[in-house]
């Protein structure tokens, strides 16, 4: 009977054994380049590290429907994920700005940009960044906010700029009061995007955001032209064409305007 | 007594030798994606990561799953929109909270459908969810292909708005991944 135990006992030895090494074998050959070492799987084509956890007491524990076929009782091994705390930390700060952020952004925001040069914000850090996203959250919202009004004036300066053209002279004064509303608010508008942070992520793509800004070089362009050819009908010997220059501008940039907002939402 | 004995040592070896079945088995990174769905009234917006990294415990032989953990980089998610992504980002801190992991608890078959059920802990919360999932096994390979949804409030993340308007608070994913055995 000693005898048959210490058979057993070998055997059972022998099959522990002769499976560590099978799945030594069979891991590292997989496409991964996965190895065993130090009892971590060391998996190079993720950059993490998988720590092993052979008869882990928590996945023992868990409970079975009376009618699946799945492997109830069977001790198993578990796999957790372990940070590599001091290389996360350099990717992580490397990655707190995109690297294709623009001049502008690279110069009021940068690691050396003239915000922290001049002490408006502190230096760059995790924490740091995550106010400077929270702020270019409030202003891209206040952005969106300033689009819906700035549109609204816009629409009542080129219906008041319509009704001045079409004879009404004394709503002329209301024209003009709404293009200084229009101006203020479309500045303020544009400034809020401008000024703001720059964003976590920023790939090379055309996009709706793309479309955005693309329209806003027109509407900008609209914007200071409108105006300037407003102040030509002043002096003008030849108003009725200067007129419907400025009409014809007054529209398109609002109808650019519109359309910036509208892209956006596909 | 010695047969007690030889009992325990029976069943020891017999517990031991169902152990050596099972192996852990690490994705295959060009077959393994992520993508989730969310609804705003505008639109829906579809984004993917192809930087998961998964790993299972598997019997390939009696094609049995009995573990599974998996972790994604949040800031991999592209829906074509960077700008949107980012505000994604923002939403969930991805600078606190970079990746999104799952580790099972339990694992359920029938056929070729698996319920796995575990720990997702996303926006540094975590909540027990089930996926539902089917799997392809073939002679040197097992595709995963699973879905599960989760709510943004349950874990703690604020809805993101366009134009003021927030997006539904049901968060949709599936999930591919093979593993070669």
């Amino acid at each position: 009977m000693n005898n048959y135990l210490k058979i057993l006992t070998g055997f059972v030895f022998l099959v522990v054994m002769t499976e560590a090494g099978r799945v030594h074998a069979q891991t590292s050959d997989t496409r991964m380049q996965s190895q065993f070492s130090d009892g971590q799987l060391h998996t190079q084509a993720s950059d993490i590290h998988m720590q092993t956890q052979p008869f882990d007491s928590q996945i023992l524990a868990q409970t079975f429907d009376g009618e699946t076929d799945s492997t109830v009782g069977a001790p198993v091994q578990s796999v957790v994920f372990q940070e590599d705390s001091a290389a996360r930390a350099a990717a992580a700060h490397a990655r707190l700005l995109p690297k294709n952020i623009s001049f502008g952004e690279r110069l009021m925001w940068g690691d050396n940009g003239i915000m922290r040069g001049i002490g408006i914000v502190p230096a760059l850090t995790p924490e740091e960044r995550k106010f400077e996203l929270s702020l270019r959250r409030t202003m891209l919202t206040t952005h969106q906010i300033g689009g819906f009004v700035s549109l609204g004036l816009m629409m009542a300066t080129a219906y008041y700029g319509q009704q001045v053209l079409n004879g009404h002279r004394d709503l002329l004064p209301t024209h003009k009061a709404f293009i200084s509303a229009t101006i203020v608010s479309y500045t303020a508008t544009g400034l809020l995007s401008v000024l703001s942070p720059p964003p976590l992520i920023r790939r090379d793509e055309n996009s709706t955001t793309t479309l955005h800004k693309t329209l806003a070089w027109v509407h900008v362009a609209g914007m200071i032209l409108t105006p300037i050819i407003g102040g030509m009908l002043r002096h003008s010997q030849n108003y009725d064409q200067i007129a419907r220059f400025h009409q014809i501008s007054g529209y398109v940039t609002t109808a650019t305007f519109a359309a910036s907002m509208i892209v956006v939402t596909f | 007594m010695k047969k007690t004995i030889a009992a325990v040592v029976m069943v020891i070896g017999f517990c031991t030798c169902t152990l050596a079945q099972y192996k852990n088995v690490p994705s295959l990174k060009d077959e393994t994606s992520m993508t989730y769905y969310l609804v705003h009234p505008l639109h829906e917006i579809e984004s993917t990561s192809k930087d998961v990294s998964s790993v299972i415990s598997v019997d390939a032989a009696a094609k049995k799953i009995n573990a599974v953990s998996a972790t994604v980089d949040v800031m991999t998610f592209n829906s074509g929109n960077s700008n949107r992504d980012s505000h994604a980002m923002e939403v969930i801190d991805a600078i606190s909270f970079p990746e999104a992991s799952f580790t099972s608890t339990s694992v359920s078959s029938r056929n070729d459908s698996v319920w796995v059920t575990g720990k997702l802990t996303f926006h540094g919360v975590t909540r027990e969810i089930t996926m539902n999932s089917q799997t392809q096994w073939s002679a040197h390979k097992v595709t995963i292909h699973a879905g599960f949804s989760i709510s943004l409030t349950a874990f703690q993340i604020e809805r993101p708005a366009l134009l003021l308007v927030p997006v539904h608070d049901d968060l949709r994913f599936s999930l591919t991944t093979a593993y070669a055995l």
